[in-house]
Order: structure tokens, then C-alpha cells, then sequence
């Protein structure tokens, strides 16, 4: 069973993102929290979060792109700021296809990129790829994570 | 005298005029007043007997002298003609007569005439008697006379040189009536073309008077009265400085200048007159070309708009034009000094302009400067003071020539040309930041919508599809139709939002240009765009396309939007058919897309390149797509258009640039 940290403001998102797991099949545990700040405080586990066998560190981190206050990119910038999750690995969800937002993501150290599509269960092939990722722990991090782009997401140019 | 003299003979050789003893007197008293000795030679034994006289003029003692004794005294040069002489006159019995040099004793020289006749003595012998007188008076006298006609003989020879090479015509009048006069070489070759010795005199007889010239004066034939040498011959004046025109028969016309006098006899009388006369033809043209030039230059100058003025080297005005005069209100009649000017230039402008002006003066240079002065009407203008020095050819400076052209409009121009360029950077500058506001506005707009807008809109649809999939069958028929309308508007709205985001991004990226192989992009074209493989329509694409200069990404999706309308616009049940290829025109790809499909309606075609222009409504879409692949196009440097026949289908063509 993979623990799995989403970040997600928007209700119906994450309401989409829990049904498609409901359905991969696989054993998971979904934690969602509404803002990037919660996602920070669960990862450094301070305040409500200070239990760590309660919640234990995730073996995946979704994070939306876009959220008020602290967004998802700020999330991941602190993450790649600490050795300690090196190894944990960050996929980016999106609503759009910017390129910019695409090429942040990857700069500032995420390792992989999602669409969200407009069909919500068409979600649950990546996630499926995704969690399979996660499990497959014998060959090396890096090789396993290497950039993953679901759902068409690819910007302009790039296709 | 101790020798019997020889009786005196009559010239003539008649008998004497008295034969008494007085004969004898007179005849010594003849001789003694002309100082002449006598003498007799006997060539038989070459004695000679000579008088006192005779002994004295020849310098030799009393006594009886030999004829060898007397050639010794006789000078070497004359010697041989004196021997040559007697010997002659005796050979031929005729008298003698000689003149000769002897040398005396005490080493003067002197002249000796010598006179003699041969007479037959007793025994029928040749002997030769004579006189001798002393004539060195009258032989130098002759040679004073030589030396003084030798002299003359040069004189005349100087004048005649003089006369044949002066560069000025000399005519002479020989008579005091001036009816024969003649000029020198001058005159005659030069300015007359006459023969020489010609008479020229107007007064001349009237059958070798001249009628090919006539005299001039101001404009007026000459009476003869007044002609220079005829002055000079019948009045005795001295005519000076005489400007006369020559008119030839010719045509030709001459100006001389011409000066006469008088000439005098031994008495005092006129007796001819000398003119000279120098052709100042050449003087008078030049004259008149600088007076031209003058005029020429004054008609310039006052003809221009600008003030122009002349200095001197002190700086002190010498000249100004009718501008200069009429923007100053000011002429020449005040004496010309510095101060002229400078009370015309405003004072603060001065010093600087003073020392402009002074610096030029002393460097010899030209300057310009910008500067107010005080008009007629007593505004204050900016002029433009250009001016350059005139140098003589030792280069120093002789004078200053200036314009200053009334700058005062053009400077205000240029001042509210500053101010307007002024302003219109800073509203060039407002609208730039405006634009960029607006530039990173729309950023955000777009990035909003993406995100936020299609958020709902995802909800919506995913719902709606979550209730037809896991209700649907318990729902009425009308249901469903209402779910599947709900799905079919949302799906509609989330691709609007995706197009209006691509087109965004079309118009405001940078598109960077490289060479793209067009046969590559359509291989990769059914990857990218796996729907328009899956439409099972027929593509004939050919395999020469050539390597166009754009951008990879834009025309792939150029390429997918028509050939996807392509696909999409047929009718119902039709297989659609496509064809793709190229050619080069102009140095340019011209890229075909052709389809068999609906074609586009006549009206329609006009606009199908609008934003969310539809020309077909029943098909679906959004009507961004070909205003997108136009954009697109033009900003890689092409064009793009289209011929359709509707019912039969649409021909699109791509122009691109080749790649290089």
C-alpha cells in the first residue's frame, strides 16, 4: 500500500482524483489537503501533521500547479530544497498546457507533469502508471522517474 | 734756304706771271705762309736736296740726304705705298701725289702731303721735284669728323632698333602740315596692317590718303584737327593720354592710348610731330569684364534673400547687399568700423561673437556661428553667420565675405519639433508600458481561463459523464438527451477555451525560424494527430516536398488544422480524399492541400480566415482554427490561400520561404 500527498483546491478535482484511484486497483492511501501550506506542514510534519506514524511520509506527491497563497511549484521548490526527498517523487497536475508552467515544472525539479483531463476518468491510466512507478522499487530512482508527461500534456512544440 | 729753289709753276702749266726776280719772291713768300718745303730726288744717284722746310717736316740734318734716308723716316705702314708711288710716277712720267706718316726723331708723328713732278735734265735723266707740307691738322681734324659721323650713324641705328622693336606704335609725322607720316614695325604690323614705309596721314594728298581706317572718340569720328600729331605738328601742343578708337575697314577696332609732341628744326620751327601710341584693347575688355563681373556679383548678391556683407581686414564692413540693408535697416554712409555691426548683434551674443569673429580674422579661417541680432523693426533674430576669408596669393587676408540667413523660424521649428519628439516619446513610451500591461494582462487572462475557467467546466462534464455511465439506464429517454447535450456543450466549451488559448499563443510567442523538411512533418503529422488517421480518409501525399524556412511546431499545426478540415468537411458518408504537394515559384515552396470535400460557399470564402468565423455551422468546430494556421503563417514570412468550388472541394496554398 503506497501513501500518496495531494495538494488540490479545487473540491471537484479532488473528488475526480480519489474516484480514479478507487478504481486503478491497487492498494493506496490518498491523503488530500486544500492548500500548498498543509502540503509543506504534512511534508515537514509540523502542526497537525506531527505525528508521523498518523501520517507517514508519502511514496508520491501530487501537487496542482495552481493554488492560492502557496502554489504547487512553491511546494516543490521547498521539497527540492531538502536532501531528505531527494527521492520522493513530484508529479505536477495542471488544467492547462502551458508551456511555461511545463517548463517550471521540470526546471524546478518535478518529475513528472499531468493534464487534468476534461473527462475525469480519463485520469486513470497515468495514475495506474504512476503507482506502478512508485512500487517498482529494484531498479534506481533516477531511471524509474525519468521525466513522465500523461495525459497529451505536452506544450506546443513538443509533441 | 740754301738750296735754289725750283721755279713755282702755275697749275694750269702756263707760263708764270711774272718772270723777273719777283716771280722768285713771291713764290717764297708762298711758301713760307703755307709752311712747305720743296724738294728734288735724283733717281740716278738717289740724292735728294730739300729746303729748311722740307729738312724740318722730315726731321733730318743740313746737308745733301739720300731718298733711302727720307723712306726710313716714313712710317712702316705707309713706306711701301709711298716707294710704290714715286716709282710709278716716274716709270710713267706723271706728277705725284701722296699723303704719309713719318716718324721724327723725337717720336712724334706727323701727316704729310707730298706733291711732285718728274723733269728731264741736261742729260735727258728722269728726276722728280715737289713740295711737302705738314697736314696733321687737317688729318686730325678729318678723323674727329669720321669718329663723329660713325657716332651719329650708331645713333640712328639705336633709334631705328628702338623704333623697329617697341611694343608701342611711334609714328612719325615728317611735315608740319603731317601729310606724310609713318610709323614703325608696331604700328605698321601690328596694329595697322600696312606695308612698310606706308603713309598713314589722314592728311595726306588725297590720292595717297588712306580711307580703310578712321579715328574714333568717344563714340564720335575725329576732325583732323584733332588728331594727336596734327595738334602737336600745327599748334605745338603736347597731347597726353589721348584714349582713341581705331576703326579698320575690317572690322577690326582698336582702343590706343596716344601721346604727341612736336618736333623742331635748327631754327626753332615745327617741322614734324612724334606720336606714340600704346593699344590698351585688351585693358579696355578687361575693364569691362570686372565691370561686368561686378555687376553680375551685385545683382547676385542683391538678388538673395539673405544678408551678405564684405570686411575688410580690420573687421569694418565694406560691403552689404539690399537683404543686409533692408533687414538692418542700415547702409554704408556711416564710415565703416566694427562697432557698425557689433551695435546690431544682442549684447549677450556679442563677446562670444566678437571673439568668433576675431579668431577667424586672425587665423585667416572660415567660421559659423548662430546669433541674434536686432532687426529693422526691432525684434530680436537668430542668424546663421557663415563667412570666409579671401586671400590674396600670399595668402594674406584681404577681406571677409559673410551671409547670415534668418534662422529664427527654422530654430523655433526645431524647438517645437524637439518638444513634439519629446512628447512623442513619452506617449510612444505610455502606450509601450500600456501595451506590455495589457501584453501581461492577456497573459494572465489566458492563464486564468485555462485554469479556472475550465475548472467547472470539467466538473460539469465529468459529472454529466459519471451520471450517464453509472445511471444513464434508469433514466428516461429525455434525460439522457438533456446529459448528452450538457456533455456535447461542455466538450464544445473546453475546446473553444484550448483554440482562443492556442491562438493567444500564436500571435504573442516568439516563432523561431529553421529549416523544416515537409515531407519529416507530414510523417509526423498522423503521430501528433492520431484522429486524423483514424477518419479512414485517403491521403496522397507526394514524397518530394521540399525543405521550407519556418517553425516546426506552428506549421505542424498548420498543416493539422486544414488537413483536418480536410477530413472533417465532407459529406455525410463520403471517404474523404486528400492530396499534398508542392512547387517552387519565385524562389518560394508553394505547398498545395486539396480536398474533394463540401468546398467552401462563394460568400464565405472572403472570411474563412476571420477569427470564429464558421462557414459551415452544421459541421463542428470553433472558427479559430484557419485564423490560427493564417496568423501563423504570415509570422513565418508566408502567405496562405485558397480556391474552392463549392460541392466539389477546396484547394489551400501554402507560399513559404525556401529554406537557404
Amino acid at each position: 500500500m503506497i501513501r500518496v500527498l495531494y495538494a488540490e483546491d479545487d473540491e471537484n478535482d479532488a473528488y475526480f482524483m480519489r474516484r480514479a484511484f478507487d478504481r486503478i486497483g491497487l492498494a493506496y492511501s490518498l491523503h488530500h489537503v486544500p492548500d500548498g501550506q498543509s502540503a509543506i506542514d504534512y511534508l515537514a510534519a509540523a502542526g497537525p501533521y506531527s505525528d508521523r506514524a498518523r501520517h507517514p511520509l508519502p511514496a508520491l506527491v501530487l501537487l496542482d500547479v495552481k493554488m492560492p497563497l502557496v502554489t504547487g511549484l512553491d511546494v516543490l521548490r521547498w521539497l527540492r530544497a531538502r536532501r531528505e526527498f531527494d527521492e520522493l517523487p513530484v508529479v505536477m497536475l495542471t488544467s492547462s498546457n502551458q508551456d511555461r508552467d511545463l517548463q517550471d515544472a521540470f526546471a524546478t525539479g518535478a518529475n513528472g507533469y499531468l493534464l487534468k483531463p476534461s473527462n475525469a476518468d480519463d485520469l486513470i491510466p497515468s495514475l495506474r502508471s504512476l503507482v506502478v512507478r512508485c512500487t517498482e522499487t529494484r531498479s534506481p530512482f533516477a531511471q524509474r522517474w525519468l521525466p513522465f508527461i500523461g495525459n497529451h500534456a505536452a506544450p506546443a512544440g513538443t509533441r | 734756304m740754301d738750296a735754289t729753289p725750283s721755279p713755282a709753276l702755275d697749275a694750269s702749266g702756263s707760263p708764270p706771271l711774272f718772270d723777273d726776280n719777283r716771280s722768285v719772291d713771291y713764290l717764297q713768300l708762298a711758301l713760307a705762309a703755307a709752311g712747305m718745303g720743296t724738294w728734288d730726288w735724283d733717281p740716278q744717284t738717289d740724292n735728294v736736296r730739300a729746303c729748311a722746310r722740307a729738312r724740318a717736316l722730315f726731321g733730318l740734318e743740313a746737308g745733301p740726304r739720300q731718298w733711302s734716308e727720307i723712306l726710313e723716316r716714313i712710317h712702316p705702314a705707309d713706306r711701301a705705298a709711298t716707294a710704290a708711288r714715286v716709282v710709278t710716277a716716274l716709270e710713267n712720267d706723271r706728277d705725284y701725289l701722296d699723303e704719309y706718316r713719318v716718324i721724327c726723331p723725337d717720336g712724334n708723328t706727323r701727316w704729310l702731303s707730298a706733291r711732285g713732278r718728274v723733269h728731264h735734265d741736261a742729260g735727258g735723266a728722269a728726276r722728280l721735284h715737289g713740295v711737302v707740307v705738314d697736314i696733321t691738322e687737317r688729318k686730325e681734324h678729318e678723323a674727329e669728323l669720321e669718329r663723329l659721323a660713325r657716332k651719329a650713324q650708331e645713333h640712328a641705328e639705336e633709334l631705328q632698333a628702338v623704333l623697329d622693336n617697341a611694343p608701342v606704335a611711334i609714328w612719325i609725322a615728317h611735315d608740319p602740315e603731317c601729310r606724310r607720316i609713318t610709323g614703325n614695325t608696331y604700328a605698321e604690323k601690328t596694329l595697322m596692317h600696312v606695308p612698310p614705309d606706308t603713309n598713314v596721314s589722314l592728311s595726306a594728298p588725297p590720292e595717297e590718303r588712306r580711307n580703310d581706317f578712321s579715328i574714333w572718340r568717344d563714340g564720335r569720328p575725329l576732325d583732323l584737327a584733332e588728331l594727336p600729331a596734327q595738334r602737336a605738328a600745327f599748334r605745338g601742343e603736347m597731347v597726353e593720354d589721348e584714349i582713341l578708337e581705331f576703326r579698320f575697314a575690317d572690322g577690326r577696332r582698336v582702343h590706343v592710348m596716344q601721346n604727341a609732341v612736336p618736333l623742331f628744326d635748327a631754327d626753332n620751327r615745327i617741322r614734324g610731330a612724334v606720336t606714340i601710341g600704346a593699344d590698351i584693347t585688351s585693358l579696355r575688355h578687361t575693364e569691362a569684364a570686372l565691370r561686368e563681373s561686378e555687376k553680375r556679383f551685385r545683382l547676385m548678391a542683391d538678388a538673395s534673400p539673405a544678408p551678405i556683407w564684405l570686411a575688410d581686414a580690420s573687421g569694418s564692413t565694406t560691403f552689404v547687399n539690399r537683404a543686409y540693408r533692408e533687414f538692418f535697416g542700415v547702409d554704408l554712409s556711416r564710415p565703416p568700423t566694427p562697432e557698425n555691426w557689433q551695435a546690431l548683434v544682442h549684447p549677450d551674443d556679442l563677446p562670444g561673437y566678437a571673439a568668433t569673429v576675431a579668431r577667424a580674422l586672425e587665423q585667416r579661417s572660415t567660421f559659423a556661428a548662430t546669433v541674434r541680432v536686432r532687426r529693422t523693426d526691432g525684434e530680436w533674430r537668430w542668424v546663421a553667420s557663415y563667412a570666409a576669408p579671401v586671400l590674396d596669393e600670399q595668402g594674406q587676408l584681404t577681406a571677409m565675405v559673410g551671409m547670415s540667413p534668418d534662422i529664427t523660424e527654422i530654430k523655433r521649428a526645431e524647438e517645437v519639433l524637439k518638444s513634439e519628439a519629446l512628447r512623442l516619446e513619452e506617449l510612444v513610451r505610455q502606450r509601450t508600458s500600456r501595451l506590455q500591461e495589457s501584453l501581461a494582462e492577456m497573459e494572465a487572462f489566458s492563464y486564468n481561463i485555462s485554469h479556472d475557467m475550465r475548472a467547472p467546466l470539467r466538473a460539469i462534464h465529468s459529472f454529466a459523464r459519471f451520471l450517464d455511465q453509472e445511471y444513464g439506464a434508469t433514466l428516461p429517454p429525455s434525460a439522457r438527451d438533456y446529459l448528452a447535450r450538457i456533455l456535447a456543450a461542455s466538450a464544445r466549451m473546453d475546446r473553444l477555451i484550448q483554440d482562443v488559448l492556442v491562438y493567444s499563443r500564436s500571435a504573442r510567442t516568439e516563432l523561431k525560424l529553421e529549416p523544416v523538411s515537409l515531407s519529416r512533418l507530414m510523417r509526423t503529422l498522423f503521430d501528433a494527430y492520431p484522429h486524423l488517421r483514424e477518419a479512414s480518409a485517403e491521403f496522397a501525399i507526394a514524397e518530394d516536398l521540399p525543405t521550407v524556412l519556418g517553425n516546426d511546431a506552428a506549421l505542424l499545426q498548420c498543416f493539422a488544422n486544414v488537413i483536418g478540415n480536410a477530413v472533417k468537411f465532407v459529406a455525410p458518408g463520403q471517404v474523404p480524399r486528400i492530396e499534398v504537394w508542392a512547387e517552387i515559384a519565385d524562389g518560394r515552396a508553394m505547398v498545395f492541400v486539396r480536398d474533394h470535400g463540401i468546398g467552401i460557399p462563394l460568400a464565405a470564402q472572403p472570411r474563412i480566415f476571420d477569427m470564429f468565423y464558421r462557414a459551415h455551422p452544421a459541421y463542428d468546430g470553433t472558427g479559430i482554427g484557419l485564423a490560427v494556421t493564417k496568423k501563423s503563417i504570415e509570422r513565418m514570412g508566408g502567405t496562405i490561400g485558397v480556391v474552392s468550388a463549392p460541392g466539389h472541394g477546396s484547394t489551400f496554398c501554402f507560399a513559404l520561404p525556401l529554406a537557404p
